[in-house]
């Protein structure tokens, strides 16, 4: 490819002379010809921060196809006439199979430039805005781990008392300081410590711990793989490790990809634990689900097995380097990666701050190719478990304390995960509200004991001794959201154990609904730490999604959830929780449907309806028939175009009417 | 003609007022219908405890307890949580079914056979405490 001289010197100064008095006023729109068409074609945010000396650029149809033909050369030279750039190429790759997907996704016209990092982005931007080639430009954007990074090794004290007691069915020796697992309500941990406050996995663990054909995604920091608490439930790519070094063996576009890759810029696809700078972030989250359990070192895991070998798997998708983030780029073809090679969970502990973006149309016009990655993976066409029609994106809500999620979680087609700490009660530095979808353990350092040594109100995972020490206290919506992706993990474990299959909706809404109440302990007058400062508990009432995430609700949900009855002739009320959670009174509800068979088989004598989060309902025949009752995930509105809110989910509702009724729904 | 229904009438009784219902109504049912997608096992103790077990539709089955007591050949009962049976039942038992008339003016009636409750769904059941919540 030849080399352009970038003429951008020539530009600005010819671009100044022509400028009139009369322009001083107007807008700054009317600076340059090329910032002109910038500004009708930019579509990546330009506010927050982005890779330097690389752009984004889509395609129109006849340069695409140009391009399809052979021509990249030409095109090349064409577009980037008078410009130096390094490397023009394909922003994507994606699986042979998925051609047709990716054009129908307009995957295939997208296209990355790069060029030398001395030029600033927006000025080479501005410099080819212009062509009648491309379409928009998009700059690389870079999102953030939703944690403050801060790994506390683990260092066992006698003066620390077990958080959760001996009754851990596993013989993981630290798994007695993991509250989110087991939490007794040991003041050890925090004096505001509450029994229960847990992933509620100790019982749903005799029903499965994990199966190996669930393959988690960890789009993040790199995992260390080598790691001996991690090692055997790693996702192994066998044609790559049993082929050749630096081949592709199984010819998916990326070499040597063993346990995964990494996409972070400028690497050579290794996974790179090594950099300067690294916190142990993706360990540790991949630690909090499949962590091995059963193996008589450090800790237990949410989805790690049953000392089997028999645990989910997790595939290393390396988007940060030494605490670095890659861009929209390397975010979107992480992603797409994992769904062409397995996986059907993306766990992602990242986004823009909640401050970016202000609706979901704002994200989707500013990270077109990250959002059409994300359309991507959960398309069916690429679902990689039998017992799911389509993959899940569980993405952390934000560290900011902002009233709104971060983007893409607070998308309706991914789910944003808040932050507990032991108390059941919001951690300080979570998001919560518009967007927010379900809270889960997270870590709390600042109603621990205050003491420097004693870190226990955080999360414990496994972590990264070349930086910090194998096992490590970390705190964030970056750990609350694998604890949200080990329950689905162990949900979808268990629907392919029992040969169930759910579709997307379906399956969401289970996961969202399998939820205990918090907001009983939002609704006072309470006020909690954070740091040097507090917050009232109101602030987040009815605001933290639909509960804390239970696993052992979730396989109750997946096993079926049981017809209710109602005496024929009476006006019922259907006590929704079993359907929509413990806090199905503080869900906003949408609608109730039913089909005319339902309504003949019941004689319904009114419209069903839900009132104070119970279904009321008059039948006056004797029968059994569904009715659908809808409503939203997190918040009083629904996500979508110019608002951010939640996610509708729907539960469908198998009434039993007939002459007799026990209050408690017994059959007698 | 009169005389001899009479007679089978009275016969009839007599045979009804031979059954001991306390005895009858002990050991284990089962629910006999399933024109609703459901599946009721029932046991009645001698000590005037009973245990069910209630799929309705989905799901694992749920345990309910409670006592039961029997007034001539009506039923009646309380579950562990306080909450009285939907209604009284009056029983009839032929051979090895037992039917049960609903008597909350409903008439609902439910026919139960006797039938071992499978191991699986006492081991695998979910007792109900309390109100409905498990």
């Amino acid at each position: 490819m030849k080399k352009y001289r970038i003429l951008l010197l020539a530009l600005c100064a010819a671009a100044a002379s022509c400028v009139s008095e009369a322009d001083l006023s107007a807008p700054e729109t009317a600076a340059t010809a090329g910032e002109m068409a910038l500004q009708t074609k930019i579509t990546g945010s330009t506010e927050g921060e982005y890779r330097e000396g690389c752009l984004l650029l889509y395609l129109n149809d006849q340069t695409t196809a140009r391009i399809e033909n052979g021509e990249m050369d030409a095109v090349a030279d064409e577009m980037f006439a008078g410009l130096e750039i390094k490397a023009f190429e394909p922003a994507l790759r994606h699986a042979p199979k998925n051609v047709e997907l990716a054009r129908e996704l307009g995957l295939h016209k997208w296209f990355v430039v790069s060029f030398d990092e001395s030029t600033p982005v927006r000025t080479f931007a501005a410099a080819v805005a212009a062509r009648p080639e491309i379409s928009a430009v998009q700059f690389n954007a870079t999102p953030k781990l939703a944690s403050d990074c801060k790994a506390i090794p683990f260092r066992p004290q006698a003066s620390l008392s077990a958080a959760s007691g001996d009754v851990m069915p596993f013989d993981d020796p630290m798994n007695s300081y993991q509250w989110n697992l087991n939490n007794t309500g040991d003041k050890s941990v925090a004096e505001t410590a509450r029994e229960g406050a847990d992933v509620g996995v100790m019982d749903a663990w005799k029903l499965t711990a994990g199966t190996p054909d669930v393959i988690v995604a960890v789009c993040d920091a790199p995992v260390k793989y080598t790691h001996p608490d991690l090692a055997a439930n790693m996702w192994v790519n066998e044609a790559e490790k049993n082929g050749v070094k630096g081949v592709d063996d199984d010819k998916n576009g990326f070499i040597d990809d063993i346990h995964g890759y990494n996409f972070y810029p400028k690497s050579n696809g290794t996974i790179n634990w090594d950099a300067k700078g690294e916190s142990g972030h993706g360990t540790h989250v991949a630690g909090i689900i499949a962590a091995v359990n059963g193996n008589g070192i450090g800790v237990s895991s949410i989805a790690g097995g049953s000392g089997k070998g028999d645990g989910v798997r997790i595939m290393t998708c390396q988007i940060f380097e030494g605490g670095y983030a890659g861009g929209d780029r390397e975010m979107s073809e992480a992603i797409m990666y994992a769904a062409d090679n397995g996986a059907c969970i993306a766990q992602c502990s990242y986004g823009y701050s909640a401050s970016v973006f202000s609706s979901d149309n704002a994200y989707i016009n500013n990270a077109p190719l990250e959002y059409r990655a994300i359309k991507y993976f959960i398309n069916p066409e690429n679902a990689n478990h039998p017992s799911l029609e389509s993959n899940l994106v569980i993405f952390a809500a934000g560290n900011e304390a902002a009233s709104n999620s971060d983007y893409p979680g607070a998308l309706p087609q991914c789910i944003s995960v808040t932050a507990l700490g032991p108390d059941y009660l919001p951690a300080g530095y979570t998001n919560y509200g518009r967007g927010c979808n379900i809270a889960a353990p997270g870590g709390d350092y600042y109603i621990g004991a205050k003491n420097e040594a004693d870190n226990k109100s955080q999360i414990l995972s496994t972590c990264i001794s070349e930086v910090s020490d194998d096992y490590a206290w970390m705190q964030g919506s970056s750990m609350a959201c694998p604890h949200m992706s080990g329950v689905a993990a162990l949900g979808v474990s268990y629907a392919g154990k029992l040969g169930k299959k759910f579709t997307s909706e379906e399956f969401t809404s289970i996961l969202l609904t399998s939820v205990n109440d918090i907001n009983q302990y939002l609704a006072g007058g309470g006020i909690k730490p954070y740091g040097d400062m507090t917050f009232s508990l109101k602030t987040y009432h009815k605001r933290m999604g639909t509960g804390a995430i239970d696993a052992w609700k979730l396989l109750m949900q997946i096993e079926g959830t049981p017809s209710v009855m109602v005496k024929t002739g009476e006006t019922c009320t259907v006590d929704l929780k079993q359907f929509f959670g413990e806090s199905a009174a503080d869900i906003t509800y949408l609608d109730v449907t039913y089909d005319d068979e339902a309504k003949k088989t019941l004689g319904f004598a009114s419209a069903p309806k839900v009132k104070n989060g119970a279904l009321e309902i008059v039948c006056m025949k004797n029968g059994s028939a569904k009715v659908k009752v809808s409503a939203i995930a997190g918040g009083g509105q629904l996500g979508g175009g110019n608002n951010i809110g939640g996610s509708e989910i729907a539960r469908e509702i198998s009434i039993i009417s007939r002459g007799v009724y026990s209050s408690n729904g017994g059959w007698l | 003609m009169l005389a001899a229904i009479m007679f089978i009438a009275t016969g009839c009784n007599k045979e009804e007022n031979k059954i001991d219902y306390k005895t009858a109504i002990l050991g284990e049912w089962l629910y006999a219908a399933d024109d609703m997608g459901v599946s009721i096992y029932v046991e009645f103790e001698a000590d005037g405890d009973f245990s069910l077990y209630q799929q309705l539709g989905e799901g694992r089955y749920r345990k309910y307890t409670g006592s039961w007591t029997c007034e001539g050949n009506i039923l009646s009962g309380t579950y562990t949580d306080g909450s009285p049976w939907g209604s009284s039942y009056m029983m009839a038992f032929n051979a090895d079914t037992m039917t049960l008339t609903a008597q909350n003016g409903s008439n609902e009636v439910m026919k139960y056979v006797k039938q071992s409750i499978p191991d699986e769904v006492q081991e695998e059941c979910i007792e109900v405490k309390s109100g409905g919540s498990l």
